[in-house]
Order: C-alpha cells, then sequence, then structure tokens
C-alpha cells in the first residue's frame, strides 16, 4: 500500500521561511510602495515650443523625450513608474513620476535631463516630492475583509465538510493572503492596490480548489474502493484527481506573463501581483490545504482510537 | 408523451433566450446613431478611471503653514468627497508639502462631461466654511466646518430640501456662544458670505437645518461645505485646472486607453482560450456555454453601468480577469465530473446527473462566499477596493447562475434532443455513442 505522506513539516518550514524572510526585508529595506500608497517624486518637462511664431504643443516628442528621461534616471538607481502628458494654461507639460521619495543628487538629475533631451534647463521643473496618504479607513476594510472571509470559510467549510475541514479552509485563505504579501515584499515587486485586491481575490481562487479537494476526499472517503487509504493518500489522490485545477492556474499565469511582458509598467506590475498570487493559491490550496487537513484528520482519528480503546478496556 | 412535450419546452425556451441575448448583446456594446442622437450602448455609460483613461487634473496652493497630518487628513477628507461624489479612483497627492493635487476621470456613469469634472474640481478650494456672527471686521464668534462641524447632511421632507449641520460638543458650545452674541447668523465660505438667518429662533444648538430651494443646489452646497471643512486652507484664486494624459504611461494622446483595450483583449483570448479548452476536452457543451458567458458579460454590463459608484480601474480589471477564472474553472469542474461518471460506465442521463450533483457543492460554496465576503466589503469599502468587491461580489452571482442553473438546464435539455438523434453530437465524452 502506498504509504506517502504530505511533508507538512516542510511546507511549514517553507513557508515560515519566506515570511520571516519578507519580515527581515521589510524591517531592513522597508515595503517598495506605488506612489498612491507610499508617495514619491516628479518631475514636470515643458513640451511646447515656439517655431516660426507658431505653438507647438510638443506632444510628438514624449515617446523620445520619456526614453531619454528613462536613461537618466536609471543611471541615479531610479526608475519611471508613471508618465503622462497635462495641459497647462499656456503649455504642456510632460509629467514623470517615480516611486522613490528620497532621490539623491535632484539638481544634478535636473541638469542631465535638460542635456538629455537638448532643452533649456528651464524647461525642467526641480524634482517635487509626492505625499500620498494611507487611510486608517482602508487598514480597517482590509482587516475586516480578511476576517469576513476567514470566518466564513470556516463556517461554510464546516457546514459542508466538517469542523476540521473548516479548520483547513480557513487557514489556507489565510496563508495565501500573507504568502502573498510576504512574497510581494521579498521580491520587492511594488506594493500597490492592485496587489492588495489580488491578495484577497486570489484567496477566492484557492477557496475554490479546496472545496473542490474536499468534494472528492468526501467522496473518496466513502467508496469502498479506497477504504485501505489512508487520510493522506486519499487526500493526495483528490488533489490528483483536481489536477485540471493546473489548467486554470496555467491560463492565468499565461494571461499574467503576457502583462509582465508589455512595456507598460502598470500592466507589468498588475501582472507580476496576479503571477505571484496564483502561484501562491496553488500552492496553498494543493499542498498546504491538504496536508494540514490530512495532520487534522490523523490526530483527530488518534484522538477517537484512544477514546475508543479507553472505553473498551473500561467495558473489559 | 408528456416528457417530450417538456422537452420542447426546454429547447423553446433556450432558443428564444439565446435570440434575446443577442439582441441585448448589440444593445449593450454596440454604440449606434439615431439621427442626430449617438446612442453609446450600455458599455459606453461605465465609469472608467483617469488611471486607465485620462481626465482632469487640479493643482490648489496650500494657504499658511500646514503641518504633514494636516495635510495627510485633508487629502483623505477630498479623497472621501470625492468617493462619495461617484470618483471612486481619484488620486490626491501632495507636492512638496505646499500644494495639493487631485486628479478625476470625467467620462461613465456618473454622467460627468469635462466642465461638470472641472467644476466639480473648482469646489474642493471653495473655502473654509463657517457660521459667523458678524459680516464684517474680524471680531467675530465663528463655528467652523474643520473644528466644530460633526456631520453635514442633506434630506427632503414633504418636497422641501434642508441641509442639516450636526456640531460637536465644542461645536455646540460655540454655536451657542455665537447665537448669544448676534441675532444674525452669517453663513461664509471662503471670504463669500453665501446665506444668513435669524439666531433669536434657534433653540437646539446641537444642530442646524438650513432650507435650500432645491435638491441640487442642496447638493452642491453639501459638496462645498464638506470641502470647506477639511484641516488646510486651498487658495481657490490660485488653482489650475486641466485635462491630462492617462496615468500609465500608453503615449501622449488624450483619452489613450491601450491599456484598457489590453485588458479587453485578454480578457477575450481568456474566455477564447476557456472555450478552446472545452470544445477540445467535452466537445459541444463548448457551444452550450458560449450565450451564457455572452448573458454574464451583458449582465455584468448593466450592473456596472447602472451602479453609479463604479469605476473601471486597474484593481477592477484584475478582478474581473480572477472573476472570469473562477466561472469558467466552474465550468471545467462540472464537465469534467459528468465525463468522469460516463468513464465510470454510467448512462450519459445518469452521468449528467451525478455530475450535476457532485459539482454544485463546490461551486456553491465557492459563490456565497465571494457573495457573502465580497458583498460586505462593497458596502463598507471605498474607492478602488469597493470597485474590486463590486466585480467579485457580481462574479459570485454569475457563477451560481452559470455553473449551478444556466449550464446544468442547458445540458440536459441538449442532451433530451441530442440522445435522439441518429448521429448524436459528442457531448461530455468522445465518440457519439453512449454505454447504454
Amino acid at each position: 500500500m502506498n504509504k506517502r505522506k504530505y511533508p507538512l513539516g516542510i511546507l511549514a518550514i517553507i513557508s515560515l521561511v519566506i515570511i520571516a524572510v519578507s519580515a527581515i526585508i521589510v524591517a531592513i529595506f522597508g515595503i517598495n510602495t506605488s506612489i498612491e500608497i507610499g508617495g514619491g517624486s516628479q518631475i514636470e518637462i515643458t513640451l511646447s515650443y515656439e517655431e516660426d511664431s507658431v505653438h507647438h504643443d510638443g506632444r510628438e516628442n514624449t515617446t523620445e523625450y520619456v526614453e531619454k528621461v528613462k536613461k537618466v534616471l536609471k543611471e541615479h538607481s531610479a526608475s519611471i513608474d508613471t508618465y503622462f502628458v497635462e495641459d497647462k494654461l499656456v503649455e504642456t507639460t510632460l509629467v514623470i513620476r517615480v516611486a522613490n521619495r528620497n532621490i539623491k543628487n535632484a539638481d544634478d538629475i535636473k541638469v542631465e535631463i535638460a542635456n538629455a533631451l537638448e532643452i533649456d534647463q528651464a524647461k525642467v521643473s526641480d524634482v517635487q516630492l509626492l505625499n500620498s496618504y494611507f487611510s486608517n479607513k482602508l487598514v480597517l476594510y482590509i482587516g475586516l475583509a480578511v476576517l469576513a472571509i476567514l470566518a466564513i470559510g470556516f463556517f461554510m467549510g464546516w457546514l459542508r465538510y466538517g469542523v476540521l475541514a473548516g479548520v483547513s479552509l480557513m487557514f489556507v485563505i489565510l496563508h495565501s493572503f500573507i504568502m502573498t504579501l510576504a512574497l510581494i515584499f521579498v521580491s520587492r515587486v511594488q506594493f500597490s492596490l492592485v496587489g492588495l485586491c489580488s491578495a484577497i481575490a486570489i484567496s477566492i481562487l484557492s477557496v475554490f480548489a479546496l472545496a473542490c479537494i474536499l468534494e472528492r476526499y468526501k467522496e473518496n472517503a466513502k467508496s469502498s474502493q479506497y477504504e485501505e487509504l489512508g487520510y493522506d493518500q486519499k487526500l493526495m489522490l483528490s488533489t490528483k484527481q483536481n489536477a485540471w485545477l493546473l489548467i486554470l492556474a496555467g491560463v492565468m499565469c499565461f494571461v499574467s506573463v503576457v502583462m509582465i511582458c508589455t512595456p507598460i509598467n502598470y500592466m507589468r506590475l498588475a501582472g507580476l501581483n496576479i503571477l505571484i498570487s496564483v502561484v501562491v493559491g496553488g500552492y496553498s490550496a494543493s499542498c498546504i490545504g491538504p496536508a494540514l487537513h490530512g495532520y487534522l484528520l490523523e490526530l483527530a482519528g488518534a484522538k477517537e482510537k484512544k477514546r475508543l480503546s479507553k472505553n473498551n478496556s473500561k467495558t473489559k | 408523451m408528456k416528457k417530450k412535450k417538456s422537452t420542447n419546452y426546454s429547447l423553446l425556451i433556450i432558443s428564444i433566450l439565446t435570440i434575446v441575448i443577442c439582441v441585448c448583446a448589440i444593445f449593450t456594446f454596440v454604440p449606434m446613431q439615431f439621427g442626430d442622437t449617438l446612442y453609446t450602448g450600455v458599455w459606453g455609460n461605465i465609469g472608467i478611471s483617469s488611471n486607465v483613461r485620462g481626465g482632469v487634473y487640479a493643482e490648489y496652493d496650500i494657504v499658511g503653514e500646514a503641518s504633514g497630518a494636516q495635510i495627510s487628513s485633508s487629502m483623505e477628507k477630498i479623497k472621501n468627497i470625492l468617493v462619495e461624489k461617484g470618483y471612486q479612483s481619484s488620486n490626491v497627492l501632495s507636492i512638496d508639502g505646499s500644494k495639493i493635487r487631485v486628479e478625476i476621470g470625467y467620462t461613465g456613469a456618473i454622467g460627468q462631461t469635462l466642465d461638470d469634472a472641472r467644476t466639480d474640481l473648482a469646489k474642493v478650494a471653495s473655502g473654509a466654511f463657517e457660521f459667523r456672527s458678524a459680516s464684517s471686521g474680524t471680531d467675530y464668534v465663528a463655528v467652523t466646518g474643520k473644528d466644530h462641524i460633526k456631520k453635514i447632511s442633506v434630506a427632503d421632507y414633504n418636497g422641501s430640501t434642508f441641509i442639516t449641520f450636526e456640531f460637536n460638543d465644542a461645536g455646540e458650545r460655540k454655536f451657542e456662544e455665537l447665537c448669544t452674541a448676534s441675532q444674525t447668523v452669517y453663513v461664509y465660505m471662503g471670504d463669500s458670505l453665501q446665506t444668513s438667518f435669524s439666531a433669536t429662533n434657534v433653540s437646539n444648538f446641537s444642530q442646524i437645518q438650513l432650507s435650500v430651494t432645491d435638491y441640487a443646489s442642496a447638493k452642491d452646497f453639501y459638496y462645498r461645505a464638506m470641502y470647506g471643512s477639511i484641516d488646510v486652507k486651498l487658495n481657490s484664486s490660485t488653482m489650475v485646472s486641466n485635462t491630462m494624459s492617462s496615468l500609465l504611461g500608453v503615449g501622449y494622446s488624450e483619452g489613450a486607453s491601450i491599456v484598457l483595450w489590453e485588458f479587453v483583449i485578454l480578457i477575450a483570448l481568456m474566455i477564447v482560450a476557456g472555450f478552446v479548452y472545452l470544445a477540445v476536452k467535452f466537445g459541444i457543451a463548448s457551444v452550450l456555454l458560449m450565450p451564457i458567458m455572452m448573458l454574464n458579460s451583458i449582465i455584468a454590463c448593466w450592473v456596472f453601468a447602472g451602479i453609479s459608484m463604479f469605476e473601471i480601474n486597474v484593481a477592477s480589471l484584475v478582478a474581473i480577469i480572477i472573476g472570469i477564472s473562477v466561472i469558467f474553472g466552474g465550468a471545467i469542474f462540472y464537465l469534467s465530473r459528468i465525463a468522469e461518471e460516463y468513464k465510470q460506465g454510467k448512462t450519459i442521463d445518469a452521468s449528467i446527473e451525478a455530475g450535476t450533483k457532485k459539482a454544485r457543492p463546490a461551486t456553491l460554496i465557492t459563490s456565497t462566499l465571494m457573495l457573502a465576503m465580497f458583498g460586505v466589503f462593497a458596502i463598507i469599502a471605498s474607492g478602488e477596493l469597493a470597485c474590486t468587491a463590486v466585480v467579485l461580489t457580481l462574479c459570485g452571482a454569475l457563477n451560481i447562475l452559470t455553473n449551478a442553473v444556466l449550464l446544468p438546464w442547458f445540458v440536459n435539455s441538449f442532451n433530451k434532443t441530442n440522445k435522439k438523434q441518429g448521429k448524436p453530437f459528442r457531448f461530455a465524452h468522445k465518440g457519439g455513442e453512449t454505454n447504454e
């Protein structure tokens, strides 16, 4: 008989190590936040110009300017987060934003940009500091959302598959949320609202995947065909029977890779966030969830056995 | 005989439903010109954030010294008011601690034009809201919006519109002092006198109601009073406001929506990939899913256009991708369960019955969880998070509609007709034959 078991200890260690490393990275380097969460810096470049007494808005230079500014910023270890064109009353400006609040040599950067673009220094603004706010309300909402999903996950699991499955389901949701954030912090991918939304949303896919596995387990547990198998083996079989979930994960990974390959920063970030979320969601639902559920079932089984043997010895 | 009739009815209903779906799809997605009137389709009424499709910005100079905490609190209040107005994905930033910058989109469900958006941005610098005991000089008692007002609300009573200002404890004391000091209360927005009323009739100092001619004026006054209650003073005369391109760095053209189109193409690709997978694996079943997915997108469009507080932003687009994955996942799960039952040697009827029974719990658990969790979240949260929650709540409901109701019904009805054919379509199993 196949006695293979889920290596719950190893899986737990992997998760704990990632969470610990992310905590250390956050403690040392801080969180790499997006402008909407942590603020940043911006430089304004006047695009419009006069030629033969005719006013041109200069928008045709945008792409060329952005490429040149990108190079200058790269030399100063900074990268463009977003850029856009805005209309002022008499001129058109290109606004370049960097998700970095501590730009060193700001004056040098201004001069270098002007030189690279071959324009007058007066057309390049000073580096301006952008501040955003991270609302306490937002933290409260996220906390409430996670608590609500944990509670509902537990009750749904409990109602359908029993209290142990409820605990497993709840833990998987929590695990996938924390691990997604931890991996975002470890990989230094910008932490943005999109990332946060992906982390919360992907927990739903983990729930779906684990629910499919638990549904199979319930069926397999009833079947006489598998009655000789242990808890872990039955769970492994149930996971295998749901291998089609890999296709779903694969499609989402493909979508995220396409997004990562686009030249647009926002898309790339969204793609990276989805990729991280899907990988973590898959790991949580197919490894951590069944492993934990198997362990809990085994514990409960052992307890029940002990109770029965006690009762038997008492009757004897 | 009876059974045959019901089968025919099912097929008739499905056929009518499919035609209705196609007609609805045209009115939902295709813009049309009727004489001088342009009908944008329901799709055209969905709000799109400035991040995705450009918009309007305004920069306000902060008057006098303001601490970082005051600026942050003011930015948060401005953002909350904008969200209340329908600009869910507005950006509020401070520049060098001396300016506040606001960016909003100007199209979509709230029916805003460029001018409306500019007017809304102008309101942000309406000036400090105050009740004063005198209309001239500097020696007066003032109840200020930022220090003394707890809540402002607008309500209609028997055809009359009122704005109610509720004071906090300090505000209540101050308002009593004001009413004792002067017989007239002057209402100021910055340095501009808005209205005045007699203090002699005031008996309750914890709140005051002002009568306004109509609801629109009341709402306008309400928003200006809210902006006038932020912690910093903004200079309205130096305010700069104009248009801006998308924040996503997609080029110089205003209203550029390359990102939006990229997302649309990606979502379409996902749906096509889903159909191809289903077609290869389960044959005709993929065709059955097509009208359902079309119905889903129509419902989604109508809901998004109908919820004035909804805006398409990057976070909600990501949520759409995840939501569609859940729906497709549910469909694959359902059909694979039928195929599996069939492989075990059951008849196609028995396979469908058992497959439906076994697939439903996982779909219902996931969907109920989505509905309960994100439904609550959509109500209590705001901004981008609320938009994401709206998408996922709707996807939860559509998942139930698709995988627990319509797909099983379509599959059953189709099967009843299909098995009577001389050469049945391949349906949830390889080959045309059945285990019967």
